[in-house]
């Protein structure tokens, strides 16, 4: 458990199996779900996160400290130092980095992303889908996403003779 | 075109191309024979589907039955470039809307063609929230033919962001002017786009939320008078005016003026007015020969003295393109440094080639600038040649800022010739430290790919602390 760094408040995350993560309130305010709850005065002591298991909460905090604005007196001086734009690449790398878990991992985060409105991370975590679907046949968006054509054939004439210039 | 564009704008629609990519696909590896996307809700579905090029996200459909009804039901976002020419009205006509954002730039419009008739009505009917829309002119004939665009585009109440290139703005003149015309819309973008400054006044007085304003490439209108409630950032990018002036913005915090379009010889220039900015923290490129500068009602002259009228406490952020070897221009720098008492961060380019004389007895004997002594923590000389004027100034700066703690200097492209030159420029600015500095400062020399890239998205983002040295 991180120790408290002076004047910096500190929010506890519950899992539903039980297990407890301390993180800073700016860290839990990544997540616009917990903004809400926040400014709202809903959280004075734990926030409990149902339908997120505590191997999938981890990770979403572990993206949120990696994002949360750096500000003060310490950010303001790593800005000077360092330029923005190559901050900015590293992220870009973190992130790729940070996604590269197998499918199940990665729709429980969509899920989290999702429930806790992380809009990076949601976008992140969609990202693969994304270029899954993008320029590929549709043989190979449904093997990739393990999704079975349960259409009669005929149906999927028609459905393809509406969009038809998507197939051109 | 497009490419032109989508560079001056700097975004996408669906921002697709600003997220990491995980590494290429290895579903062998992957693979545990579960189908997981399809028991996500819909609404995570449709954020993905949203996302994805139209023609891809259309064909989604034929997946399977999970997947059938989920682009029909998805805010269309569109993108011409993803599409052959033909298809792009047919797709607008069929999907039955909301309409999220609409990205047109390779659409040749005359004014004979229906598409230009039609399609404002469209979007106004299908709640469009993010517009592009280009004139794929022809370039080959400069200026483009002008085409009108019609007024129905005003009646796209739920519009958020508007970017137009090379249309005329619809005529407004008769319309009566409510906050309700554009309630939603932050951002106007006009690229290569001209608006009489009655239809400007119009569409300020229409949008009771546009925050940021943003004209590229554009001559006209001759006089822009600001006056606006919710401006918080106005660029001025290759901008031709007689007259710029914030009449009244109270929540007006930059102001850029970039890449000022000097055609008209040495005798042309732009006066910029201040009026009523009270939260102005940003403001540049000034350039001394260029731009008159007046605040209040009045204009600053070489040698003006400051005062409590002639100031503007709270600009922080100052940027200047000076010709070091112009003794008029550096005169007039002085005198506008002395009407921004508060700045901390001072940029300054430096153009082209000077004169032989180096100015050093005029910084030598100069009084004491108060923001150059007391308030300055951060410089940036950007485009820097090694030249004695730029160096002048330099030691100027070194024996007389007090809180100066950072000085950068990037260099010039054109100057970095050969190794030997380099090394020479680099051996002037180390011989800088033998100057006795008066402050702790660190000085960085860096490589011209540290020089800005500017984009309207770039310079309007207002969580960028320090928009001249991003």
């Amino acid at each position: 458990m991180a120790t408290r760094e002076a004047g910096k408040k500190m929010i506890m995350l519950k899992s539903p199996d039980g297990m407890e993560f301390e993180v800073e309130e700016a860290v839990a305010m990544e997540s616009q779900t917990i903004r809400k709850m926040i400014e709202d005065d809903c959280a004075d002591t734990a926030i409990l996160i149902p339908n997120i298991n505590s191997k999938i909460l981890s990770r979403v905090i572990e993206y949120c400290n990696k994002h949360v604005p750096t500000t003060g007196a310490t950010g303001a001086a790593a800005s000077d130092t360092v330029a923005p734009a190559a901050l900015a690449e590293d992220l870009k790398i973190w992130d790729a980095e940070f996604i590269k878990v197998n499918r199940a991992t990665r729709f429980n985060l969509i899920q989290a992303a999702s429930y806790l409105n992380i809009k990076g991370l949601l976008d992140l975590t969609s990202q693969t889908t994304i270029d899954t679907i993008s320029d590929n046949s549709l043989e190979e968006i449904r093997s990739f996403l393990s999704t079975k054509n349960d259409y009669l054939p005929e149906e999927e004439q028609t459905i393809r003779r509406e969009n038809q210039w998507a197939f051109q | 075109m497009a490419a032109i564009v989508e560079n001056v704008m700097g975004w996408r629609p669906g921002g697709v191309n600003s997220v990491a990519s995980a590494t290429s696909l290895t579903p062998a590896v992957d693979y545990d024979g579960e189908d997981r996307i399809s028991a996500l809700p819909d609404d995570l579905l449709r954020s993905i589907v949203s996302r994805l090029p139209v023609k891809d996200a259309a064909r989604t459909a034929s997946l399977a039955s999970r997947w059938r009804h989920l682009w029909r039901s998805t805010p269309l976002s569109l993108n011409d470039a993803d599409l052959p020419r033909s298809v792009v009205a047919r797709v607008l006509a069929d999907h039955p809307g909301p309409f999220r954002a609409i990205h047109i730039t390779r659409c040749r419009f005359a004014s004979h063609e229906p598409e230009i008739a039609e399609w404002p009505r469209l979007f106004a009917a299908n709640g469009i929230q993010d517009l592009v829309l280009v004139n794929d002119a022809d370039l080959a004939r400069f200026p483009p033919d002008a085409v009108r665009l019609p007024g129905d585009i005003l009646r796209c109440a739920s519009l958020q962001r508007l970017f137009l290139g090379f249309f005329t703005f619809p005529d407004t003149a008769g319309l009566s002017r409510r906050a309700d015309v554009l309630p939603r819309l932050q951002e106007l973008s006009m690229f290569t786009t001209s608006i009489s400054d009655g239809d400007l006044d119009y569409m300020l007085a229409c949008s009771p939320v546009l925050e940021k304003l943003a004209f590229v490439l554009t001559c006209a209108p001759d006089f822009i008078h600001l006056q606006s409630r919710s401006l918080r950032c106005v660029l001025l990018w290759i901008f031709m005016a007689d007259e710029v002036a914030v009449v009244d913005a109270p929540l007006l915090e930059r102001l850029f003026l970039l890449e000022a379009p000097r055609a008209g010889g040495a005798e042309s220039t732009m006066m910029i007015k201040i009026a009523h900015a009270p939260n102005l923290q940003v403001l540049g490129f000034l350039e001394p020969g260029f731009h008159r500068l007046q605040i209040g009602d009045n204009v600053i002259e070489p040698g003006t003295e400051p005062s409590p009228s002639t100031v503007l406490p709270s600009v922080k952020i100052l940027a200047f393109k000076v010709n070091f070897g112009v003794i008029e221009d550096v005169k007039m720098l002085v005198t506008y440094l002395r009407c921004f008492p508060n700045v901390e961060t001072l940029h300054i380019e430096s153009l082209t080639e000077p004169t032989g004389r180096n100015n050093a007895k005029f910084w030598q004997e100069l009084p004491t600038i108060e923001c150059i002594k007391s308030h300055i923590k951060k410089m940036v000389i950007h485009e820097y040649r090694g030249n004695k004027v730029e160096l002048e100034f330099l030691k100027f700066i070194s024996t007389r800022a007090q809180e100066l703690q950072a000085l950068y200097v990037l260099l010039n492209r054109e100057s970095l010739t050969s190794v030997a030159k380099a090394d020479k420029m680099t051996s002037k600015l180390v011989a800088l430290s033998g100057v006795p500095w008066c402050c702790d400062c660190k000085m960085m020399v860096l490589g011209p790919k540290f020089q800005n890239e500017w984009s309207i998205q770039k310079a309007s983002d207002l969580t960028v602390d320090d928009p001249f040295h991003w």
